[in-house]
């Protein structure tokens, strides 16, 4: 667990004076959200939503799923680098000849990607509710819950893929070709809670949703500690 | 004892290292010479088990290199440095990876001369005090084996002059490896610099302090 720790503060505070992760990731996801808003009417969040019609798509929803897009792709660039970081100079090779338990060393490297992510989501997801005219007293508290849950997963199946990367040839190609299709069950189940939350709905009502996020976290932690020592390894 | 017995590599279609069957004593310095791809490198990675061999074992006490890591220090063509970290922070970190006590940081960076420079990222090192560093990296957890990759490469008169304090304990089985056979092999001592192969022996008390290298194995190319 020290070791653990010792790998995040290192990463997390190599990040804060080198800012070569978390600013690209911020700028990255604004970029998506600001490009999106142009589609929709300004405050078009705030009109009240509309009751059902078959075929017909609130804003609050396209948002919603706009939110996680923007979220996954920045991910997905900045867990890319993170690894980059670590194969860069060949440290991953040193950090595997250390005794250091491949669990610890997944476990510090998944921290590490979990403060990037919640980096971006405290400029995110202001910038997003603003954009969007959403109502943040029908987000919140429940949408934390939402962020932490789909975070875990996503930062724990990051650092897998992105370490796993590491070794190809085309290693920025690979990453989003492995990451996108696994991630995208969790994406949608954040979405899916993101989308009720926002449509005023309960979130009771939908916890099934938050319960195979949990499942997803479950796996993604647990794959990562079994195959990051085989995915280190040569 | 570090033992290999019919090791290879080979990457694609490429031969890095022949089949090589020989033996490192134990508390032994041994320099391994040869030109360029003649696969030294590959040797000493494959020893300390950052590659697998193709064919053939290597043993380090009768064990793989990776069920005894942490006896092992490596000094490869990478310094294994974060450069957004002081030197310090470098050092530190390495400890708790190795379970050596923080202090044992300070004291190799005062050892590898590197007092003043505690507080300056790693990024904004010459490439001499980083290779100063990276030689205390590889020594922060006082290893039973010690494998060097070029340990001279970057350091001035001065650093190579410390470079067999920083390295040298009694019952410590070193190898080394440079491309350079007279650099290594000259006096049958490896020579810290080319300075000092021109210093006539009395004006370079420093020289009498190295390790003898006991053995000096040369390595020829392999043939693809």
């Amino acid at each position: 667990m020290k070791k653990a720790f010792a790998i995040a503060v290192k990463d997390l505070r190599s990040e804060a004076r080198g800012k070569e992760i978390a600013p690209a990731m911020v700028l990255f996801a604004l970029a998506l959200v600001f490009i999106a808003t142009f589609a929709v009417p300004p405050g078009s969040g705030r009109a009240p939503v509309p009751p059902p019609v078959a075929g017909a798509v609130a804003v609050r929803e396209v948002a919603a799923v706009l939110l996680w897009l923007a979220v996954l792709f920045a991910a997905i660039t900045g867990f890319g680098r993170s690894a980059s970081a670590e194969q860069d100079g060949s440290r991953m090779d040193a950090l595997a000849l250390a005794p250091v338990d491949p669990m610890s060393l997944f476990a510090g490297k998944a921290a590490a990607n979990l403060g990037f992510l919640a980096v971006l989501q405290v400029f995110l997801v202001p910038v997003w509710i603003l954009f969007f005219g959403l109502p943040s007293r029908a987000l919140f508290p429940e949408m934390f819950a939402v962020l932490v849950a789909a975070d875990v997963g996503l930062a724990a199946a990051g650092t897998l893929f992105g370490a796993a990367s590491q070794y190809a040839r085309s290693r920025h190609l690979i990453m989003p070709l492995l990451a996108f299709p696994a991630l995208l069950p969790l994406v949608l189940s954040a979405a899916r809670l993101t989308s009720t939350l926002a449509l005023g709905g309960s979130f009771v009502s939908e916890v099934r949703w938050f319960v195979l996020l949990i499942v997803f976290d479950v796996v993604f932690v647990t794959l990562g500690a079994v195959l990051f020592q085989f995915v280190i390894e040569e | 004892m570090i033992r290999a017995a019919a090791l290879s590599k080979r990457f694609g279609t490429n031969w890095a290292l022949r089949p090589l069957t020989l033996e490192f004593a134990t508390g032994e310095t041994t320099i391994l010479v040869g030109p360029n791809g003649s696969g030294k490198t590959t040797l000493l990675k494959l020893i300390a088990g950052i590659l697998r061999p193709t064919a053939g074992s290597i043993l380090i006490e009768e064990m793989p290199p990776r069920a005894i890591k942490g006896r092992i220090g490596y000094l490869g063509h990478d310094q294994f440095l974060y450069p957004f970290l002081t030197s310090i922070e470098n050092l530190r970190f390495w400890c708790t990876m190795y379970d050596a006590p923080a202090s044992r940081g300070d004291r190799i960076l005062e050892q590898v001369g590197m007092t003043h420079r505690k507080d300056a990222l790693a990024q904004s090192l010459s490439r001499g005090e980083a290779q100063r560093l990276a030689l205390g990296r590889a020594v922060i957890h006082d290893p039973d084996f010690l494998l060097l990759d070029e340990p001279f490469t970057g350091l001035d008169v001065a650093g190579a002059e410390i470079v067999p304090e920083i390295i040298g304990r009694p019952g410590r089985t070193i190898v080394m490896a440079s491309h350079d056979r007279g650099r290594a092999g000259a006096r049958g001592v490896a020579a810290p610099s080319p300075y000092d192969l021109a210093a006539p022996e009395a004006a370079n008390p420093r020289s009498q302090v190295w390790p003898m290298a006991e053995t000096v194995f040369e390595m020829d190319p392999p043939r693809n």
